[in-house]
């Protein structure tokens, strides 16, 4: 029952902060100097009054705060509007994107997952062995190197000089789009994603661990002679858990936002490419519907990792 | 230890099952996808077309499958709607799908496409007809006729709907000056038979005018599959999502911001493309060379939609598989001044002391050419009198001083994102000027913010770039008072008369041709804008193409139809 109006009361929070981030980025956005239209009018023969004309047809000659009132309105009625750049709704251009920005984060977020817990358990296990060493140097190398870089890097190295690789797209051009030819166009843009959180996902791992491992509770089961994995799983892991989903709570707006820079420099048709090009172009209900979006995903998943704690560590009440 | 390791792995392994199955929806795929996934593909590519492995190999592709053309651009497309939009890249993808009544070329000439023969009545001026393709097919079979010409106008023309690209039907009568149609006025878009079509102008233009700026991306809609549909809902009519048009590639389907694939229309009527598919891809800048390298790009989009970086360059020109063009364009890069801050005597001091050369060689490493004005050297109506370019650092810092200007203050010089020689230009006029007693301030923001500031007139320079024409007439709009893109703020008419006036009233280039030097004359004098460079486009392509004309690219035709490619 307690749980149960705990939710609620989250719930009833969630909605003021959700207004508050739909106002701060529809004022922020209107703030800057220039229109949708100055991008719509590329062209050398466009009139004045043809750009009234528009800036009529899409409202953007009444006040902010009209403006907002009725993109507001047409929210609730569940109806994120049309794009201003391409004319189609804003709710489908989302959908189409939605799917490979979760598979490209998603897939990084595993391959994460299998490359730095066991290396931040055993580093935490044999604190200054050669294990740990070589998990430090990872997160290191990881943690230091912008994404930017290493996509260079990964792109130089297994696109021209081996060609094992491509270095941009989903598919190939042949015509046929098969799950394979996909995975393989994903493993370069995923695995430079990878490298970054590996690098914090390993730190976080092994402190955590390291702290339980201290812990009586572990000294304790070890004395009553149970065998290291069953103390390391059922009593070292589990309390070492609130961190590490703290840590994945921190990564949802990551895993729905899309790496931005990730999806630019691999071509990678995703929200975050979509988010870019709709800033670029002004396209107010496009930026508008992706931060909805990213705003009640971030929104839902904090109240998910809020939940876990309680399930983790039942000694956590609300 | 070993004992403790293997138990250890085994654990970390049982961690990340658990692990995996809670986090990430898509985190599962990972897992459990390739091995599947692989088998797939292997038994797709075996069964249907053997030649794409064969064609990451060798690039060229086995006899008998397919030919796939795989065209790269680096931003991607907005709509379908072709008169929905007034973007390069979104122009690049219609031209394929959809048919132009001319080809426009950079040399000033026009080519049939829709239409076979257009002429202009020679004493109005006002009078344009164009008699179509008689072979002219829709990619459903039926046949193109003067009635979709005249339904397309009339729909862009129709008030129930707003879009950019209104100003093409504004030229016409029955239009107001936003190109709305005036219901009681008859339309100056006639069909005169089944394959005539004639235009009326509201005001004589010559016809390589009306051929180079409005017909060169005016694309044709299918009447009867259109027709129908209440005007209200036509722009998000299912129509959109698997386009009809009558042009060289038959829409297939796209992935969104990723990929447009199509389908060669073998009974086009100005001849089957020898491709069977053709595929246009959005690749970063960055990746161009290296999916050209590897042959999972054909060719680059060229005409600043997908041009080789110019750090990449010099590497592209090494490649053995490729083809490089160093393309003259017509687009021209240009520092406008604004006239209510800088008089005149400054603007031409400021015109004498920019250092073109160092533009050109240090920047574009010599790939472009320091222009006099709007026209190109290779021109048909460059005035030569405009060359040498005068460059006199010593005497326009004398006229500064002369003028009286205030050299006390700081100017601002704005400059926007996203052209990488324009952004490094900035820097290289802020030292011209200072070394004539202009000190600048350069302020970096994107294009929106660039675009709108110039046209308020927020700004002292400000460094913007065109598309140039074919025609003489393209820079008018610009200098014209009350324009949009009069970003010079410029209040005197003359050039505009000049240009849109005394040179619309003749119609030969002979008669034109003394109408524009003078023009040129004028604005050197003026200096509205001082004129900085061309560029050229850098582009490249695999050696199995060719006869490719990236000329005409930057004027909207990529003529895929005369493309030869090696079997």
């Amino acid at each position: 029952m307690n749980r149960f109006r705990y939710i609620i009361k989250r719930l009833l929070i969630a909605i003021p902060t959700f207004l508050g981030i739909t106002i701060l980025v529809y004022f922020l956005s209107s703030l800057t100097p220039s229109s949708p239209l100055e991008i719509l009018f590329n062209d050398p023969m466009a009139t004045r009054e043809q750009m009234a004309a528009m800036e009529k047809a899409l409202g953007l000659d009444q006040p902010v705060y009209v403006q907002y009132l009725r993109w507001v309105r047409s929210l609730l009625a569940g109806n994120l509007g049309t794009s201003y750049r391409t004319g189609l709704p804003v709710a489908g251009m989302i959908a189409e994107r939605i799917g490979p920005t979760l598979i490209l984060t998603g897939s990084a977020m595993a391959i994460t997952i299998v490359i730095s817990l066991p290396l931040g358990i055993m580093a935490a296990y044999k604190p200054y062995s050669g294990w740990d060493y070589i998990s430090s140097g990872i997160s290191f190398v990881g943690a230091a190197m912008p994404n930017f870089f290493a996509a260079l890097v990964f792109i130089y190295i297994f696109n021209v000089k081996t060609g094992l690789f491509p270095s941009s797209g989903m598919y190939d051009s042949s015509g046929v789009r098969t799950w394979g030819m996909f995975f393989h166009h994903l493993v370069l843009p995923s695995g430079v994603l990878a490298i970054q959180l590996i690098g914090s996902l390993i730190r976080q791992c092994r402190g955590s661990m390291m702290e339980v491992l201290q812990s009586d509770y572990v000294r304790t089961a070890r004395a009553k002679g149970l065998l290291e994995p069953p103390v390391l799983i059922r009593h070292a892991l589990r309390n070492a858990w609130i961190p590490l989903v703290s840590w994945f709570g921190m990564q949802i707006p990551f895993l729905i936002g899309g790496a931005v820079v990730t999806e630019q420099i691999f071509g990678w048709p995703g929200l975050g490419s979509l988010m870019v090009q709709s800033i670029n172009a002004r396209d107010y209900p496009a930026i508008m519907g992706i931060t909805v979006v990213i705003a009640i995903v971030v929104l839902v998943g904090n109240l998910v990792v809020d939940l876990m704690y309680n399930l983790l560590d039942p000694r956590i009440r609300y | 230890m070993k004992h403790s390791f293997s138990k250890m792995t085994a654990l970390a392994l049982a961690a990340v099952m658990v692990l995996s199955a809670c986090s990430a929806p898509a985190a599962p795929q990972e897992g459990t996808q390739p091995a599947a996934a692989a088998t797939t593909q292997a038994a797709q590519e075996s069964q249907t077309d053997g030649e794409t492995t064969a064609a990451a190999d060798t690039e060229t592709p086995a006899a008998g499958g397919p030919v796939t053309i795989t065209m790269a651009m680096t931003a991607p497309w907005d709509t379908f709607i072709p008169f929905n939009t007034t973007n390069g890249n979104t122009d690049a993808v219609l031209e394929l799908m959809y048919d132009k009544l001319i080809v426009v070329k950079a040399n000033g000439e026009h080519e049939p496409r829709l239409a076979d023969t257009w002429e202009q009545d020679s004493e109005t001026g006002k009078i344009l007809t164009f008699k179509l393709n008689q072979n002219a097919k829709w990619h459903d079979g039926e046949p193109v006729t003067a009635d979709d010409v005249v339904f397309t106008c009339e729909l862009m023309a129709n008030e129930a709907i707003t879009h950019p690209r209104r100003s093409k039907v504004a030229f016409f009568t029955g239009t107001d000056d936003g190109g709305v149609r005036i219901q009681d006025e008859e339309f100056g878009v006639e069909a005169l038979d089944e394959h005539t079509v004639q235009f009326t102008l509201k005001n004589p233009s010559p016809i390589s005018y009306m051929l180079s700026q409005t017909f060169r991306d005016f694309y044709v809609l299918p009447k009867h599959l259109l027709a129908d549909i209440p005007t209200e809902s036509i722009m998000s009519d299912e129509f959109w999502q698997h386009p009809v048009g009558s042009g060289p590639c038959i829409y297939e389907s796209s992935v969104s911001g990723e990929r447009i694939e199509f389908e060669a229309n073998k009974d086009y009527y100005l001849g089957a493309p020898e491709f069977d598919r053709f595929v246009v891809r959005i690749v970063p800048a960055s990746n161009l060379l290296s999916g050209l390298m590897s042959g999972e790009i054909d060719i680059t989009a060229g005409a600043g939609l997908g041009n080789i970086p110019m750090n990449d360059w010099d590497m592209a020109k090494q490649q053995a598989n490729l083809t490089t063009e160093s393309v003259k364009s017509l687009g021209y890069q240009y520092l406008s001044i604004n006239v209510n801050n800088i008089p005149k005597e400054v603007r031409q001091a400021v015109n004498m002391a920019v250092n073109r050369d160092a533009i050109v060689n240090n920047l574009m490493r010599g790939e472009g050419e320091a222009a006099a004005g709007p026209l190109r050297q290779n021109h048909p109506y460059f005035n030569e009198e405009l060359l040498p370019i005068p460059y006199d650092v010593d005497k326009a810092a004398q006229m500064v001083k002369d003028s009286g200007f205030d050299t006390g203050k700081t100017y601002v010089l704005r400059v926007s994102q996203g052209n990488e020689v324009r952004e490094k230009t900035a820097p290289l006029i802020q030292q011209d000027l200072a070394k004539i007693g202009i000190n600048v301030e350069i302020v970096t923001t994107d294009h929106p913010t660039h675009l709108a500031e110039c046209r308020k007139g927020e700004y002292d320079f400000a460094l913007i770039g065109s598309g140039g024409s074919p025609d003489p007439a393209e820079s008018v709009v610009n200098v014209r008072p009350g324009h949009v893109n009069n970003f010079s703020q410029n209040a005197d008419p003359s050039l505009y008369e000049k240009g849109m006036v005394e040179g619309f009233q003749v119609f030969t280039y002979e008669e034109r041709l003394p109408i524009y030097k003078e023009y040129q004359m004028m604005l050197r004098d003026q200096v509205p804008f001082s004129w900085l460079y061309f560029q050229n486009d850098l582009v490249a392509y695999n050696n199995r193409i060719s006869n490719v004309h990236f000329e005409d690219y930057s004027l909207l035709n990529r003529m895929v139809w005369q493309w030869k490619i090696a079997k």
